[in-house]
């Protein structure tokens, strides 16, 4: 790092780094004040007793189960017949995995609302009614992931050599397709995991109990424990992410290299 | 002093040395070439002489003048890279002309000579047209147009034809060769392509490892090769090991006495390599002296490589015109034989380590200048 | 597709992938039309333009030009800093720091929402660190001077935390294209870093820049948890005033939510397209 240019690279990366992590620094600080100038874990012993905090997590989690399970079930055979038998459906599919940005979570549960208000139930009164709009949401994220992993495998010759051998198509996604795209369900899903876990807009209009709702009210009530909340939550964040980047590397994602040096 | 001069320059990439001392004069006008396998630090020693970077010791000097820790922009020289150093958001005119708008010419002035350089490279038809519209040796000639535009003192070459097909490579290579001659711009070109630089150039640098080897015209290079790496590399070469008989050029090879005249300047009872180059050796069906078997037999157009097992041991590669060759057969037995001015001698250590075979005393061609 | 054998083949495949664009038409294709319809839709069942006045005016108007506002306001502030702080992990340093800022970029650009807003209040708050180090240190109090986080400026300065990191994660493949031989040809030609910035450099670099900027603008239009966990409505946002309409908050028709829905999917369909319309641009010149 010589010169002027060494300079600027240092001010811009420190200024970055400062502000990603001084407001990480503070949420640990303030989730760690016990009153009185005195510091201790009084927050986190709240949040982990309270039984609030395990419903709405619990329920969170589940969510992020049945959103991956859904997901993955409907995404991994399609993208599979796409790839294999349908390649003119390639470019549909990728504007269908866009589209879900242009219908930010707040229009989509206006229109949920509006088009399944009469419905059952089962259906609209208990919180699956999010899976619904989370599997939605998630698209963008578990769809790149999936193809990322199906175009690293070649799929055609697979599913040639797995029916020469007398396989049938549901044999084929099971044995062949599935195993090898494990890497690329696994990464998908913790994105999934991220987005549900951290799912606000929809849970809080319909008024359902998660745990990034659990996070609002604790924090309109009580400062610290929403404090050593939003700690644990990056953490979990994190994690996923961490999680994601060792099935990448496990994964070997590959780079077109362009011209030669 | 010459035109451009690189004093002991030594640079180092962490553990890795990659210019060890190098020392280099190119005369004005001349078309010099920094020759050498990959990693031997030839590209290093440019991109210093452009200024990229920085050597930790040593100077480089220009018309006398110390241009060391001069920046890149101050240094009017034109290069041109490997690949890819258009700029992708210009027509090939406009990358042509952009030296020219940097120094802030006058718009009829840049016209002329934008005009004058795409009549030059031969594509005048294709000013208007984008890099990605451009095969790759089209982006090389607007490259080298680009290069010139500015009438730099010194043109540079890095490797410009590598990345190109092998045909297009031997065409670019004479069109850059007869412009540099037209201009007499003084060129320092980087290879590892020694047929390419054996071709074009008026004195080469051969070198290994972060230093040089040799320095020499393309003919003393190859018939005078001043030790066994610069032999090997450049071009094939056939390695006898002998001793000196006397000091009228007799040498002894395993039992048979021949004649080079380059043994003269060793002390009789000198462990020697002989050098000879393929098309040097000529084989006579049948006859006496150097005699062998012919082994294998390889027809590549012009020429046909034969492969001849010698009585006495070892083996040696001739370069025969196809059309005599034909008589030549496996099996059948020959004599070779050279003109004693046609072989080079290297000195051996008291241990039989070729690598290590150095050029006779200092009276004698080669080494580095 | 063919008839004969070749259409038994591929009717298995269109039946597998059926679910999945039923799936997507019964969740996605059919709400989104019912607000776009129902936007226009009196209560008497005809089509009126009503609703779509009301959202252009008073309050609602406010909340477009706040939305707009902020928006903008933290697109730019995100992508020039981006861009800044990219350029420099890119162009060089120790090796390590390049990964790293990808990665936590990553984790930063998924942790908006109510964790976010936390965190800021964290930092900024009354008795916020930054507010309180500020005072002890500097001498200097935030709040009695007229700063609140809970503003404008402060939503923005919130918004800027999960803008950054999209925007590193974005324009880092553009800079990455960036090829060291036009930076090196440009100055072996007698171009400074100035001339190579105005006739190469930012030349290529715009359309992804722009394209970068306008992705970030839609992201900020779209936000929802950020603004409410921080500001509970304070800032007068359209994400708010549809959550208002659709909660009961407010006494309205909910046509008038669909209408606000409308004007926002259309604000964020048509930064979407000048993304992907500027990003085809740049694929022309860098194959």
């Amino acid at each position: 790092m010589k010169g002027p240019r060494g300079f600027w690279r240092l001010v811009w990366l420190t200024l970055a780094a400062l502000y990603f992590t001084v407001p990480l620094v503070a949420t640990a600080e303030f989730s760690l004040r016990g009153g009185a100038g005195r510091y201790d874990l009084s927050a986190y012993l709240f949040i982990l007793r309270d039984p609030q905090f395990q419903a709405s997590f619990r329920l969170s989690l589940l969510l992020a189960l049945e959103t991956m399970a859904l997901s993955l079930a409907l995404l991994v055979p399609t993208a599979y017949w796409v790839h294999v038998r349908l390649p003119k459906v390639r470019p549909l599919m990728e504007f269908v995995s866009v589209l879900p940005f242009v219908v930010p979570p707040i229009v989509l549960v206006v229109g949920l609302s509006a088009v399944y208000r009469g419905a059952p139930e089962f259906f609209v009164g208990t919180p699956q009614i999010l899976v619904a709009g989370y599997v939605v949401i998630t698209l963008p994220y578990a769809y790149r992931s999936l193809e990322v992993g199906l175009r690293a495998l070649d799929l055609r010759t697979l599913t040639e050599a797995a029916q020469s051998l007398g396989a049938t198509t549901g044999q084929i996604l099971r044995w062949v397709v599935v195993p090898n795209l494990r890497s690329a369900m696994l990464s998908g899903s913790l994105l999934i995991l991220t987005v549900v876990m951290g799912e606000f807009t929809m849970a809080n209009v319909l008024l359902f109990y998660t745990f990034p709702v659990y996070l609002n009210y604790i924090g309109e009530t009580h400062a610290t424990p929403a404090a050593a909340l939003t700690v644990i939550s990056f953490g979990i964040t994190w994690a996923a992410m961490l999680g994601i980047l060792a099935l990448e590397r496990q994964f070997g994602a590959r780079q077109a290299q362009v011209g030669a040096r | 002093m010459a035109y451009l001069e690189v004093r002991n320059v030594r640079k180092r990439f962490g553990d890795v040395v990659a210019l060890n001392g190098v020392t280099v004069s190119v005369e004005q006008g001349e078309f010099f070439t920094l020759l050498g396998p990959s990693g031997c630090g030839k590209t290093t020693l440019l991109r210093i002489i452009a200024g990229f970077e920085e050597p930790d010791e040593g100077e480089v000097s220009l018309e006398g003048q110390d241009i060391t820790g001069l920046p890149p922009h101050r240094r009017d020289m034109g290069m041109v890279f490997q690949s890819y150093s258009l700029f992708p958001n210009m027509t090939a005119e406009e990358n042509v002309e952009f030296g020219l708008r940097i120094r802030r010419r006058p718009p009829q002035e840049r016209a002329r000579r934008v005009a004058e350089l795409f009549e030059l490279i031969g594509l005048a038809h294709a000013r208007k047209r984008y890099p990605y519209q451009l095969s790759g040796g089209e982006q090389q000639r607007v490259a080298l147009a680009r290069a010139l535009a500015v009438e730099p003192r010194v043109l540079l070459l890095d490797e410009p034809l590598s990345a190109l097909d092998a045909k297009i490579r031997v065409q670019l290579r004479e069109e850059i060769r007869a412009i540099q001659t037209r201009l007499r711009i003084t060129t320092v070109y980087v290879t590892h392509d020694q047929e390419e630089a054996l071709a074009i150039s008026d004195r080469v640098a051969v070198f290994s490892r972060g230093r040089v080897e040799q320095v020499g015209t393309p003919s003393e290079i190859y018939q005078r090769p001043a030790n066994a790496f610069v032999a090997e590399f450049v071009g094939t070469m056939n390695r006898l090991e002998a001793v000196v008989r006397d000091d009228s050029g007799g040498v002894d090879y395993r039992g048979l006495r021949l004649k080079v005249y380059e043994a003269r300047g060793f002390r009789p009872g000198t462990r020697v390599l002989l050098l000879i180059r393929p098309e040097a050796i000529q084989l006579q069906p049948g006859g006496t002296g150097l005699t062998g078997r012919v082994v294998s037999r390889v027809f590549t157009g012009a020429t046909t490589r034969v492969r001849v097992q010698l009585d006495l041991g070892g083996q040696l590669v001739v370069d025969v015109p196809s059309a005599p060759a034909k008589g030549l057969v496996p099996g059948l037995e020959v004599a070779a034989t050279f003109g004693p001015d046609d072989v080079a001698v290297l000195a051996l250590p008291e241990e039989p380590s070729v690598g290590q075979a150095t050029q006779r005393s200092p009276s004698g061609p080669g080494g580095a200048r | 597709m063919r008839p004969g054998r070749g259409w038994r083949k591929s009717l298995g495949a269109w039946l597998g992938v059926l679910p999945f664009f039923v799936y997507v038409t019964a969740f996605l294709l059919v709400p989104s039309t019912a607000v776009l319809v129902g936007a226009f839709l009196g209560p008497e069942g005809r089509w009126t333009l009503r609703y779509a006045a009301e959202v252009l005016q008073g309050q609602y108007l406010r909340a477009f030009v706040n939305s707009f506002a902020v928006s903008a306001v933290t697109a730019l502030a995100g992508g020039v800093f981006g861009f800044l702080v990219a350029y420099a992990a890119v162009t060089g340093g120790p090796r390590w720091v390049r990964p790293a800022l990808t990665t936590f970029s990553g984790v930063a650009a998924n942790f908006a929402g109510v964790p976010l807003a936390f965190a800021f209040i964290a930092t900024l708050g009354t008795t916020g660190l930054v507010t309180q180090l500020v005072r002890t240190v500097l001498g200097v109090d935030l709040y009695a001077r007229g700063f609140t986080l809970f503003s404008f400026a402060g939503l923005s300065l919130t918004y800027v935390y999960f803008q950054l990191p999209l925007m590193i994660l974005v324009i880092t493949p553009a800079l990455d294209g960036m090829r060291r031989e036009w930076w090196e040809a440009a100055a072996n030609l007698g171009a400074t870093p100035w001339h190579y910035w105005r006739y190469v450099g930012l030349p290529i670099l715009l359309p992804s820049l722009l394209g970068a900027v306008v992705l970030l603008f839609g992201n900020a239009f779209a936000a929802y948890a950020t603004p409410y966990a921080l500001t509970s409505g304070v800032v007068n946002l359209v994400t708010m005033q549809i959550a208002n309409v659709l909660q009961g908050n407010v006494l309205s028709d909910p046509q008038l939510g669909h209408a606000l829905s409308t004007g926002m999917v259309l604000v964020v369909s048509v930064s979407m397209a000048l993304y992907l319309l500027l990003q085809k641009r740049v694929s022309r010149w860098t194959r």
